[in-house]
């Protein structure tokens, strides 16, 4: 797919698939976006996140690659096989890159003092280094990394503020669409470096209706040079496939 | 000076057998106080009109409503099968039906002539054709579905005192206001059961507020 980025032509957009989400976010996320998509556990960010790889492969033929830090490949293809997603099915247009074995060999090359110490650059360093040469052999549009508390710890990131802005500057010039998920803490007022870094926003929640119901809830916080709407959605998997509906 | 018996005189009395002509005397005096009690109560409060002999029912009439398109009606009602009655005779008459509703499906389909209109049954059940209670956005969506898509597009949406139960009185309120703009714009017509006591004053003006309320003998 050819595609030019000079301000004349039109913004590219790529769906979420989310039914009704779209045109919540004004059809999509914008081509080049770094999207952090937050929330507490069991919120679905990585199901989400590997849904909008899938459905923009099966639907656009768009290539994607999905980086998991922490869960191994065979646990995330159960979990996603699990909700109805056939893997096989994008095998040859969604690559999953199981990095938490990658990971766990540098933490063993560390131990051998390999890389000495400070540890951040190196590990940084492969990690970019390891994207990049996917990218060369599958030359993907959307990434998704799984997650950022992860990449921190393993990184020992210091100066965090610096070296995020550093990290998602490296990821806007791969010129693809990412999505990075961040495990934040229920507490929607706690504000992070992240969400001032990234272009855009989407926050998950979950919430007790009734007394007895807990419901997911989807918000794009922010999203640049989009006129989205900041409103509160359900969010559901039914059916094969992720949709919003309105909070009442 | 009235003297009282004794204590157990009474308890032998009351556990002696009354002969068969005590009964028949006591029946008797019975009768005749009942009577006289019964033209009492007639005459303050008029005359009761007699029940039908059993197997013999009255059915009320289906009251004749004009449905607008694009309204939505509020049947006062303790039971919803007048709103199926109603919904029922639309059916037959073309119109496209869908049910929301706290009757399980198979005895709607059982008890009613809809068709084989959709049914959504307002529970807490895992079943396909369950509708959670608490997801009135999902509800809502789902109403807006419906007419969007339909010709001559009727919903029933029974339940609504499960819906304030389970979520409250406000939320429901909402709801409500959202589908009847849902079928105020696509000429839609929609018709609501609901017990009136089933809320205070306050809640029944809320309700009632944006509704055409059907007046009919319930």
């Amino acid at each position: 797919m050819d595609r030019d980025d000079s301000p004349s032509t039109p913004m590219r957009f790529y769906k979420t698939y989310v039914q009704g989400f779209d045109e919540a976010l004004g059809g999509g996320i914008p081509k080049g976006h770094v999207m952090l998509i937050s929330g507490p556990p069991g919120t679905m960010k990585s199901s989400l996140a590997y849904n909008i790889l899938y459905q923009n492969a099966i639907r656009e033929d768009i290539k994607g690659a999905y980086l998991t830090l922490e869960q191994s490949k065979s646990s995330l293809e159960f979990q996603l096989s699990r909700m109805g997603m056939d893997m096989e099915r994008v095998e040859d247009r969604v690559q999953i890159q199981d990095l938490s074995r990658i990971r766990l060999g540098i933490e063993e090359l560390r131990g051998k003092a390999r890389f000495g110490t400070p540890a951040e650059r190196p590990w940084l360093d492969v990690l970019k280094r390891h994207i990049e040469d996917v990218k060369e052999g599958h030359p993907f549009e959307l990434l998704a990394l799984d997650s950022l508390p992860v990449l921190e710890i393993i990184s020992g990131l210091r100066e965090r503020r610096i070296n995020l802005f550093q990290f998602f500057g490296w990821l806007k010039g791969l010129g693809c669409t990412s999505f990075v998920i961040s495990e934040v803490s229920p507490d929607p007022n706690t504000v992070h470096d992240e969400d001032f870094l990234a272009d855009g926003l989407l926050y998950l929640t979950m919430e007790k209706v009734g007394g007895l119901d807990v419901y997911r809830r989807i918000r794009c916080v922010k999203m640049r040079g989009v006129n989205h709407s900041t409103g509160i959605y359900t969010l559901e998997f039914k059916e094969g496939g992720f949709k919003v509906s309105q909070v009442i | 000076m009235r003297v009282s018996p004794p204590l157990p005189l009474i308890v032998t009395a009351l556990h002696e057998a009354p002969s068969e002509m005590a009964i028949r005397r006591g029946f008797e005096a019975g009768r005749v106080i009942g009577g006289a009690a019964a033209l009492v109560f007639e005459f303050i409060f008029g005359r009761k009109k007699k029940s039908p002999p059993p197997g013999n029912h009255i059915v009320p009439t289906v009251p004749k409503i004009n449905m607008s398109p694009g309204s939505t009606y509020l049947l006062p009602s303790s039971k919803p099968d007048m709103a199926f009655k109603i919904f029922a005779k639309e059916i037959r008459n073309g119109a496209n039906g869908m049910i929301i509703t706290r009757l399980h499906p198979g005895e709607v389909k059982a008890r009613f002539s809809v068709g084989s209109c959709p049914i959504h049954w307002l529970s807490r059940a895992f079943t396909k054709e369950s509708m959670s209670p608490t997801n009135l956005g999902a509800m809502a969506e789902q109403i807006e579905g419906f007419v969007s898509k339909n010709n001559n597009p009727l919903v029933l949406l029974d339940g609504i005192e499960y819906l304030i139960v389970q979520n409250d009185l406000q939320k429901v309120v909402r709801f409500i206001s959202s589908v009847r703009d849902s079928v105020a714009l696509h000429s839609a017509r929609m018709v609501i059961p609901f017990n009136m006591q089933s809320v205070d004053e306050s809640g029944r003006a809320l309700i009632t507020r944006d509704l055409h309320v059907i007046k009919w003998n319930d």
